[in-house]
């Protein structure tokens, strides 16, 4: 255990670390999180604007996607990733695509007569 | 038997084993929410009238603040064992973990109003006719689709009152203190009481699951998003009571599993940044 331990500070981990943190990641962190509380007010008032329901989804889904991205990007260091990653979360994106726009699909199978 | 790669990178990935493991289950994650929200486009595209801020929106603006906080919080608990200050991640790892109590706190007060509250639809709209008068005295807050909501997709027209039952229901009546407009989503404080006969109402009840296809969805999505938060919690608060072991045998180990940990954790914040909008927004 003392060897993992000598060997994973030897790398440097510890001291690289404090170096890349001390250099203003953590102010871009708090930065990040300042931007995400803003639009999260921004998306309440939108809400409130008489738009039409069309306006509010267009906005609403407009700034959760800036927001999720913010998240996925910063917080969970997918910028800096792996392509390893970058390729699962593709595919996840495609397939959620799909699933979503099965439903939407619902919108041209109409039964006829029905209306 | 050591567990491989807990790390050091694997060469074939160049990632250490459990960062692969946990983007792979997060993947799953996202196909258990995205069949559910598929299944909230699918009941919205074919409802009657679908509500509009019907929730509790101060609240849930306020939940959503908290858990951006937890979000910002765990980054900072896992920096801290990056830079090797141990007392630094306790802190913040409490904080988080605090965030995690306080939504679930919000989230079942919430909860707890919607089933101790009553709902009345009314038949048609000369039923709702009826009864206009007396509401209107009452200054009852009355949810309707035929003004001021031109652009919304509703096929039908809706009348609808909320409020506590006053005296109980009969076989052909309930008795309600409807909900005033001043006071915001709550209501506030509650008035008289209003008689509607049973042959006016198309269905009245509790806001639970069963009182229209939007509280369904509501409660299975939100549901299943707290029980996440839960989860989450478990597992943070598991590195906050084992983790002084681990980060004097060897930190970098720990710093990796709460950077796992965190990745489920802000997975957990993304999925609210939808629901957020999607149930109380729009």
């Amino acid at each position: 255990m003392a060897e993992d331990r000598a060997s994973s500070e030897r790398r440097g981990f510890g001291e690289r670390a404090r170096d890349i943190f001390a250099h203003g990641w953590s102010r871009h962190y708090i930065q990040v999180f300042l931007y995400l509380l803003a639009l999260t007010i921004l998306t309440v008032l939108a809400s409130y604007l008489p738009i039409g329901v069309a306006g509010h989804v267009f906005i609403a889904l407009l700034i959760a996607a800036i927001k999720a991205g913010l998240v996925a990007a910063i917080f969970m260091h997918l910028l800096h990733e792996k392509v390893v990653i970058h390729r699962f979360m593709a595919f996840t994106v495609l397939f959620f695509l799909a699933l979503v726009f099965l439903s939407v699909l619902a919108l041209k199978n109409t039964v006829v007569g029905a209306q | 038997m050591e567990i491989p790669y807990t790390v050091h990178e694997r060469p074939d990935t160049g990632l250490w084993n459990a960062k692969v493991g946990v983007w792979l289950f997060l993947a799953s994650e996202v196909m258990l929410f995205g069949g559910l929200f598929s299944a909230y486009i699918f009941l919205r595209i074919g409802a009657d009238y679908w509500p509009h801020h019907a929730l509790n929106v101060p609240l849930g603006l306020t939940n959503t603040i908290v858990l951006i906080t937890s979000s910002i919080t765990m980054v900072l608990a896992w920096v801290s064992v990056k830079m090797r200050d141990f007392g630094q991640f306790r802190f913040w790892m409490s904080a988080t973990l605090g965030c995690g109590c306080l939504f679930v706190v919000i989230k079942s007060i919430e909860y707890r109003d919607k089933f101790s509250h009553y709902g009345v639809v009314f038949r048609d709209e000369a039923a709702f006719r009826k009864y206009e008068p007396e509401l209107s005295a009452l200054g009852a807050n009355i949810k309707t689709n035929t003004e001021g909501h031109g652009a919304r997709l509703d096929r039908t027209p809706h009348f609808e009152i909320a409020g506590h039952l006053a005296s109980g229901v009969t076989a052909d009546a309930i008795e309600l203190a409807p909900d005033r407009h001043e006071g915001g989503a709550k209501g506030g404080a509650h008035g008289g009481a209003l008689r509607v006969a049973l042959a006016d109402v198309a269905r009245w009840g509790v806001f639970a699951p069963r009182y229209s296809t939007y509280y369904a969805i509501y409660f299975t999505l939100t549901g299943l998003h707290a029980l996440h938060v839960l989860g989450g919690m478990v597992v943070l608060f598991y590195f906050l009571v084992t983790g002084a072991k681990m980060f004097a045998a060897d930190p970098e180990h720990l710093a990796n599993r709460v950077e796992v940990g965190g990745l489920f954790w802000h997975f957990v914040d993304l999925v609210w940044i939808f629901l957020f909008p999607v149930l109380y927004l729009l």
